[in-house]
């Protein structure tokens, strides 16, 4: 399995954060995680990389335990993250950012890079030169010198996708990606999302925007107050009465796809 | 070539002759001695902007770390005889281990704990040098200490030392270029920016926020190894908690995170002092040290108000604009 989440549980004393949830991605799929606010969505992702640890269960990547791991350790072995609130270098350049996403694709070290050694100025050429494509791919290309924070936040967003996308992982974690972006730019999104599908990059995707999900997601899961209430494709999703509930309080509506949920 | 770089280009070699030809201008050996502390000073703080302006720790131990350079110079040469060579290296390595033991519990905290512990570090390390008995010679200190001798080539006079020092600090500055410019430097520039995002790219905070203590240690203990040379003889006072704290005041005045700001800012409160030790009695006649310390603290705090982003951030402004416009002229000469 590519992974899998066993009873996933976390308390934030009273507060059941995360209760027991049990999932599994398939290599090559995009996989949400939906649900209200305060569902446990993103706990879900900083359990799954290590920002915090779980009280209970486990997760496992290619059937390696990722209990214990420090986040770091956890990007080492491919699975990267963007966060819901932005966690750009705000001083350093747009370029520097994804150049620093690409960290992993170097070796140099600490004396090595200070004295310059042979092979630093070459792998140093080609972080730029891999980053530069991907800033491309986003269409950041003409914003490379321009320090993170002195971009618009549409920008700033994709900035982070082409910072995480440059150290190449295997499995990525997407914390509402969409949140302020306008309606043509989570378009673009969502096909960018399908792209980097088709090339074989793993997705797990919290979003809000129930178009961006019912249009790119191949399973989904549905949470609510830490439980996982359905899962399934999105038309399954969609016919499932537990998650009308969870979403508007009431059985009887039924045209909710399609709506935005903040 | 455009005009920006060629002007760049020469005042970085006006700049150069200045300093190669200073010892032949200048006829009184007071300033002479005042270019070489500059000098020294200047390792020490382009170790603190290390921690302080890239990976973005405040330490208030780096008096500590000079003063254990001078001490295990002092030591070694006046005790145990040692030669010059694996006495500055023992200056170095130890205050690189030393800096590696407090900082691998403190720096894997977020935070700034590295302060306090820095801070307590700092104290007792005066204390040590202040209680040492015979080893250290006590408040007293050691005197003694032979000239600096390489390969038979000895370091007798100040305009000697002047080149070793600066050569040093030419040499210094590069590395840290290399650093800045470097897969390193841009990571130990994220985790100042956000340690959460850094960590989740895969860099290991901790280790790296490490490394880079332990090398603003280093060089701080080389400072420290060549003013002992230098001066021949040492005692407690130059290492205080004080030292450390007109350190991150230079450090910070010359603008972090940039590499010219080290010494621009040792260079800019250094001469403060002197000039003011020479204006202060003019102003005010009978006026004592203290004064000196008032007119100081004044200009510093107006520093921090009009430039609290440090001196050499003027200068990085320029260069931006100059590429401004080198662009500009390479555009409008490929469209012409």
């Amino acid at each position: 399995m590519f992974l899998e989440v066993s009873g996933l549980t976390k308390h934030f004393g009273g507060v059941m954060a995360v209760e027991h949830i049990n999932f599994n991605v398939n290599k090559g799929e995009i996989f949400a995680l939906i649900g209200p606010n305060g569902a446990g969505k993103t706990t879900v992702f900083n359990l799954l990389t290590g920002m915090i640890p779980p009280d209970k269960g486990s997760a496992k990547f290619k059937d390696i335990s990722l209990n214990g791991l420090m986040p770091y350790q956890i990007r080492h072995m491919g699975i990267a993250r963007t966060f819901q609130n932005l966690q750009l270098f705000n001083s350093l350049s747009a370029l520097e950012n994804v150049m620093v996403g690409a960290y992993l694709s170097g070796r140099k070290g600490f004396i090595q890079s200070l004295l310059r050694l042979p092979g630093v100025a070459g792998e140093e050429e080609q972080v730029r030169k891999k980053s530069l494509e991907v800033i491309e791919e986003l269409g950041l290309e003409k914003d490379i010198n321009t320090p993170a924070l002195a971009l618009p936040f549409g920008k700033q967003r994709l900035l982070e996708i082409a910072r995480v996308l440059s150290g190449s992982p295997e499995l990525l974690f997407l914390d509402e990606p969409a949140s302020g972006l306008n309606a043509s730019e989570t378009k673009q999104l969502a096909n960018f999302l399908k792209r980097l599908k088709e090339k074989g990059l793993t997705l797990v995707l919290v979003e809000h925007d129930m178009d961006t999900v019912m249009n790119v997601a191949d399973r989904i899961l549905v949470l609510n107050f830490g439980t996982a209430i359905a899962e399934g494709t999105p038309e399954e999703i969609q016919r499932n009465g537990e998650v009308k509930k969870a979403y508007l309080g009431e059985e009887e509506q039924d045209e909710y796809i399609g709506c935005k949920w903040s | 070539m455009p005009r920006g770089n060629l002007m760049k280009y020469l005042f970085i070699a006006a700049a150069g002759i200045g300093f190669v030809v200073l010892p032949f201008v200048l006829k009184s050996n007071y300033l002479l001695s005042i270019f070489i502390v500059i000098g020294i000073y200047a390792l020490v703080v382009q170790g603190l902007g290390i921690i302080m302006g890239y990976a973005g720790q405040v330490s208030f131990g780096q008096a500590a770390f000079f003063g254990i350079g001078a001490y295990a110079v002092a030591i070694l040469t006046t005790h145990y005889h040692w030669g010059t060579i694996p006495a500055l290296l023992a200056a170095t390595v130890l205050p690189s281990l030393v800096a590696a033991v407090i900082g691998r519990p403190t720096l894997k905290l977020k935070e700034h704990y590295l302060a306090l512990a820095t801070l307590a570090f700092g104290l007792l390390v005066h204390i040590i040098f202040s209680e040492g008995g015979e080893l250290t010679g006590g408040p007293s200190g050691l005197t003694g200490i032979p000239y600096l001798n390489i390969g038979g080539f000895v370091f007798n006079r100040d305009y000697k030392f002047y080149y070793l020092v600066w050569a040093v600090v030419v040499l210094v500055f590069l590395g840290v270029r290399n650093l800045d410019r470097s897969r390193i430097g841009r990571s130990l520039r994220a985790i100042r920016d956000s340690e959460v995002a850094a960590e989740a790219n895969g860099i290991n905070s901790a280790a790296l926020k490490l490394k880079a203590f332990v090398f603003s240690a280093f060089l701080a203990g080389l400072g420290g190894g060549i003013y002992a040379y230098y001066v021949t003889f040492i005692s407690p006072a130059p290492f205080s908690f004080n030292i450390s704290i007109q350190f991150v005041l230079m450090a910070v005045i010359g603008g972090l995170g940039t590499i010219c700001g080290p010494v621009l800012g040792v260079g800019l409160v250094v001469a403060l002092g002197e000039a003011l030790r020479w204006l202060v009695p003019l102003v005010i006649p009978h006026a004592g040290g203290e004064y000196q310390i008032i007119f100081f603290g004044l200009i510093l705090v107006l520093a921090m108000i009009f430039k609290p982003e440090g001196l050499s951030t003027g200068w990085r402004k320029i260069t931006d604009s100059e590429k401004a416009e080198e662009t500009g002229l390479l555009e409008t000469s490929a469209n012409t």
